[in-house]
């Protein structure tokens, strides 16, 4: 049996600056011309070519060579195709930023002009700072500085607003001064780390509301967000898990892994096969030379616990011992036998007196031997992938 | 001179804005200086940043002065004489509007209840069709008729007509009239072929489109705007040198343009490789046109858009012809033709029209597209975008709605015939391109504003200067005692023993009528003149008809005429009439003066002697302008211009210092080609020289790496 491992929520909080400068940057346009064609550029793409002027006149307008070549070279201007082929056949394929906004049924169009930037210094989004844009007519009050936090996207990234998901946009050009409005915004950042992820992990932005202002019960800012931060591409979930209970902050019980040993487990957890953790702690998510995460609040961990095949036994016994009580008849004991089974349905019942030599052979009390009695052992956490 | 009251400061120019367009047009020079690097490090081509604040405040001037104008037009009512159209004429006007799908074609080519219009007095003269073209092909398509011009200037209810197409080098129109009971009178006018009068809303579109131009430039320039703001930056060293390019394998890449052609093929050398603008001097003519279409040709073969202007439908016509004569025409060129409200392609000209090529592209093609979107996709699908100024005028970027949009991004402005283009009216396009190529004559002139419009904006900044009752009555004292300046025979028999000439002073008051009044005929009074006023109250009076003998000058206002039968009584004296008023005001006193009464003789024609200060003063700017490098001639008119803003009496004393006016001149008559020759701002410094300082504009040495002559 797998064991059902807990789906980890790491926290900690992150500061919003806004920076507003001028700026060229591609943003979603409501143009309906432009996705049909981004479609069928698309389309040419998953069929393994790229679009050619002579496919628009076929496929979508009436329109002659020259003319669609010009279409498209429009597409190419406002960042939505990229040029492709030779200068005498020119064919086009989507941009990523193109094929992000055709998939919202939008076209691009680039703008000059005063833009302010919501950036971080979150390192998880080092190479995505920018979390909003938004266009100014006015500029702000204030004396332009340099520009110290590169806002501009690099050839083919784009990124997305964390209060409009579903406009993309990519920076192409920025001024090397800006000014630096006062205010700045406290955001939390939650990093979802479920089992079966292997990344990019799931990022969520939570602003905290004003207490009498707006509805309380509307959700915070939930996006997905791909984090940047440079991975093995092996390392998952489980490393970042096994980080986590490595530790020095870790609670002994989870430091120890979730191996703990099943007499070290708590009569609660043993009852409810469930490994609550109820403290927040923090971690620094640092692997040397490879990436480092910086430090998070882990939330309240619950692990459900599932008992190996040479342990059911042991837990199996304890569990019949307990339903038992101070009775000591054959048909209470066969009624406990049968409870236990309930839980542990690979458990075999024992008899009054089997249960009886089982528990005289027990020590009376210490600790047991951790090898031997270990409820649990890493490689079922899938720590690592070769476990023995 | 006092500070003006309206005035505003330029607002500062954001730092980022000028570091962003500042890198970004270094990227541009770096990209361009690539053709040839050992020019790339030469300073004199490395250009200064544009953005100053001088530059800021010409522009808020010229925005203020457009703003005022703008204002100014929401009252104005044009009123033109027109009559029904011959019979030729109206089935010329059908067949047009049925070739165009705005009519459904008939058997008989009859359309019961529609009328076709002509405006016979304007098929002479230019400035006449430019006012007719201005009044009914303007964006609005509502109009009315009337009898009398007293009606139309009144705005009275009148025949209302909507336009539903014309013909603009006709000057036919198309209307179809809204029937109603008290207008059988005015349709029974019309069908005698007797003249009318139509009345339209002077067109705002024009106008809105300077002041975006302009606020674009002040408030949201972009990088690729950089040499339009430069040419408002009073320091010439700005500017870099342009560097010539060449343009490949001589024998394989030149396109249109022989080897003989030297002048040209410099010339399109120059406009490809000028980061900013590039000059041609030209007469009109198949020379400049196969320097245009080679210059289109080489900037299709390097992937820009290009946008060409013309004054000459003809002239684009040639260029598109030399355009599709190149083998690989079919790939190379896209051609958009966008045509004016009325105006009609070359029969054989196979390049598809606006309008046209958005109507097949919302009826045929898979996707369906909405009317924007088919406007959009038609104009992004060429990539050579041509029409007249009046045709590009109806771009849908320069649409009222779409002005404060983003600029279109042209790469390549062609203007040909840029010496009939005003610079005003070359902004609007300039902004949606980076580059701008100007193609015209030396000696040309803009045909607007025209001579009424030119005397309305000088009205306009004497009422501002609160000089204009004072210039209207003192032309009226100079033309009693025969000082005015006119012919010397023409008012001679009028003169009494006094030699004082009896005088109507109708005055035009924007403002307050009554203390214009006053203050008018306070000012002859000073001059030892006997006046009689008459506002409307008073001019039920039956005096009017025989006046008292010593009176010489009977002053009045524009409204009182229009809105009494004034004119209609009044002695027949007073023939010579001094009005910034329309003269079709004055109709009912000069139909009298047509037609005296005689007995058995044949009548002598009396005809008015009109005298306008604003059309005394339009016509002496213009003259200044159109001679500007005949000193003799533009003497004369700087003469009879001073002359009519000085008071003859006691002693010459000047009533109003010519500044504004000439700052007018500078503002409204330059040719965008003028322009870039000589400079766009004009200081005519604290005296009253005439005289422009010009600066903005390239060094000389600058200025000749961007300019060629032909001949």
């Amino acid at each position: 049996m797998t064991p059902r491992l807990p789906t980890l929520r790491l926290r900690r909080a992150l500061t919003l600056r806004w920076l507003e400068t001028s700026a060229c940057v591609q943003l979603p346009v409501a143009h309906g011309e432009w996705p049909p064609l981004l479609r069928l550029a698309a389309e040419r793409v998953r069929a393994g070519g790229a679009l050619a002027p002579e496919d628009v006149s076929s496929h979508l307008h009436p329109l002659p060579y020259a003319a669609a070549a010009a279409w498209l070279e429009q597409g190419t201007r406002r960042g939505m195709l990229l040029r492709t082929g030779t200068p005498r056949n020119p064919t086009y394929v989507p941009s990523p930023l193109g094929a992000a906004a055709a998939k919202l049924g939008l076209a691009l169009e680039e703008k000059q002009g005063l833009f302010r930037f919501a950036v971080t210094d979150e390192p998880l989004l080092a190479s995505a700072p920018v979390l909003h844009v938004e266009e100014r007519r006015e500029a702000g009050a204030g004396e332009a500085t340099p520009l110290e936090t590169r806002l501009a996207h690099d050839a083919g990234a784009f990124g997305r607003s964390v209060l409009q998901p579903d406009r993309p946009f990519a920076v192409t050009r920025t001024a090397d001064v800006a000014r630096v409005l006062p205010a700045t915004q406290e955001l939390t950042l939650e990093l979802e780390l479920a089992p079966d992820d292997q990344g990019p992990f799931r990022l969520r932005l939570f602003a905290p509301r004003k207490e009498g202002k707006g509805d309380k019960a509307a959700p915070g800012v939930d996006v997905r967000l791909t984090s940047p931060t440079q991975r093995r591409p092996d390392q998952g979930y489980a490393d970042l898990l096994a980080l986590v209970l490595a530790s020095g902050e870790a609670p002994r019980e989870l430091s120890a892994g979730l191996s703990a040993p099943f007499a070290s487990l708590p009569t609660e957890a043993r009852l409810s096969f469930r490994l609550r953790h109820q403290q927040p702690f923090s971690v620094h998510l640092r692997v040397p030379g490879q990436f480092d995460l910086g430090v998070f609040e882990i939330e309240p961990i619950d692990v459900a616990l599932v008992p190996r095949a040479e342990d059911v036994d042991a837990w199996g016994l304890w569990l019949q011992v307990r339903a038992l009580g101070g009775e000591r008849t054959a048909a209470a004991a066969a009624k406990a036998g049968e409870a236990a089974r309930q839980k542990i349905p690979a458990y075999r019942p024992r008899s009054l007196h089997e249960l009886a030599a089982a528990l005289a052979q027990q020590p009376a009390s210490g600790p047991p031997d951790a090898g031997r009695a270990a409820l649990l052992e890493a490689y079922d956490l899938l720590l690592w992938e070769d476990a023995p | 001179m006092p500070p003006d009251p309206t005035h505003q400061p330029a607002p500062q120019a954001d730092p980022t804005r000028i570091r962003l367009a500042t890198l970004l047009a270094e990227s541009a020079r770096l990209r361009h200086a690539s053709l040839d690097l050992r020019k790339l490090d030469d300073p004199r081509r490395r250009p200064a940043p544009a953005a100053t604040e001088r530059a800021g405040l010409e522009l808020t001037q010229l925005l203020s002065a457009a703003e005022r104008e703008a204002e100014r037009l929401e009252e104005v009512l044009m009123v033109l004489p027109c009559s029904l159209a011959t019979i030729r004429q109206t089935e010329l006007a059908y067949a047009a509007a049925e070739a165009t799908g705005t009519l459904t074609p008939s058997a008989d080519g009859e359309h019961p209840g529609l009328l076709v219009l002509r405006f016979p007095s304007a098929e002479g003269s230019e400035d006449s069709r430019n006012e007719v073209h201005r009044a009914v092909f303007a964006e609005t398509d509502a109009y009315t008729l009337h009898a009398t011009a007293a009606a139309a200037f009144r705005g009275d209810p009148g025949l209302r007509i909507e336009r539903l197409s014309g013909l603009r080098a006709e000057l036919l129109l198309v209307v179809r009239p809204t029937p109603g009971p008290d207008t059988e009178d005015l349709r029974r006018r019309i069908a005698d072929g007797e003249p009318v009068l139509l009345a339209a809303r002077a067109p705002r579109a024009q106008a809105h489109r300077r002041i975006a131009a302009l606020r674009r430039l002040l408030l949201r320039w972009e990088s690729s705007q950089l040499p339009l703001l430069n040419l408002f930056n009073p320091e010439p060293r700005s500017w870099g040198d342009a560097q010539a390019l060449n343009v490949g394998d001589e024998a394989a890449e030149w396109r249109v343009l022989a080897p003989t052609e030297t002048t040209a093929r410099e010339f399109v050398r120059k406009a490809v490789g000028s980061p900013d603008f590039a000059l041609l001097a030209a007469p009109p003519g198949p020379a400049r046109q196969r320097a245009a279409a080679e210059l289109a040709l080489q900037c299709l073969r390097r992937h820009q858009r290009v946008l060409v202007a013309a004054a000459d439908g003809a002239e684009l016509a040639t260029l598109l012809a030399a355009v599709r004569a190149q083998p690989d025409a079919a790939q190379l060129a896209a051609p958009l033709r966008l045509l004016a409200e009325g105006e009609a392609a070359e029969p054989r000209d196979p390049t598809p029209d606006f309008a046209g090529r958005v109507a097949e592209l919302q009826r045929a093609g898979a996707a369906s597209l909405k009317r924007d979107e088919a406007e959009r996709l038609a104009l992004d699908a060429a990539n050579l975008v041509v029409g007249t100024f009046a045709g590009l005028a109806r771009h849908p970027m320069l649409r009222p709605a779409n002005l404060a949009r983003d600029a279109a991004d042209f790469d390549q402005l062609i203007v040909l015939g840029a010496d009939r283009l005003a610079f005003r009216d070359f902004l609007p396009f300039a902004v949606h391109a980076a580059k701008w190529t100007l193609v015209g004559a030396a000696d040309g002139a803009p045909g607007e504003p025209t001579r009424a419009e030119l005397a309305t904006l000088a009205a306009d900044e004497a009422e501002r200067a609160g000089r204009f009752a004072e210039l209207q009555a003192e032309l009226a004292y100079k033309a009693c005692v025969g000082k005015d300046g006119s012919a010397e025979d023409e008012d001679a028999g009028l003169a009494d023993v006094h030699g004082r000439r009896k005088v109507l002073l109708v005055l035009e008051t924007p403002g307050d009528e009554a203390r214009s009044l006053a203050a008018a005929a306070q000012h002859l009074r000073q001059r030892q003149l006997n006046v009689a006023t008459c506002l409307a109250a008073d001019a039920d009076a039956a005096t009017w008809a025989a006046p008292a003998d010593e009176v010489n000058v009977v002053a009045t206002t524009r409204a009182c005429v229009e809105r009494t039968d004034l004119l209609a009584r009044l002695s027949t004296d007073f023939r010579l009439v001094v009005t910034d008023a329309p003269a079709a005001v004055l109709a009912p006193l000069a139909a009298r003066m047509q037609a005296p009464k005689t007995r058995g003789k044949a009548a002598q024609p009396r005809p008015l002697i009109t005298l306008s200060w604003s059309l005394r003063a339009a016509d002496n700017l213009r003259g200044i302008h159109v001679h500007r490098d005949d000193d003799g001639a533009r003497g004369e008119h700087a003469r009879a211009l001073l002359l009519d803003l000085r008071s003859i009496f006691p002693f010459e004393k000047p009533l109003w210092e010519p500044r504004a006016l000439l700052e007018l001149k500078e503002r409204v008559l330059t040719s965008a080609f003028g322009t870039l020759q000589a400079g766009v701002r004009a200081d005519t410094g604290a005296g009253r020289s005439e005289l422009a300082y010009h600066s903005g504009l390239p060094r000389p040495g600058s200025l000749a790496s961007r300019t060629e002559v032909l001949r």
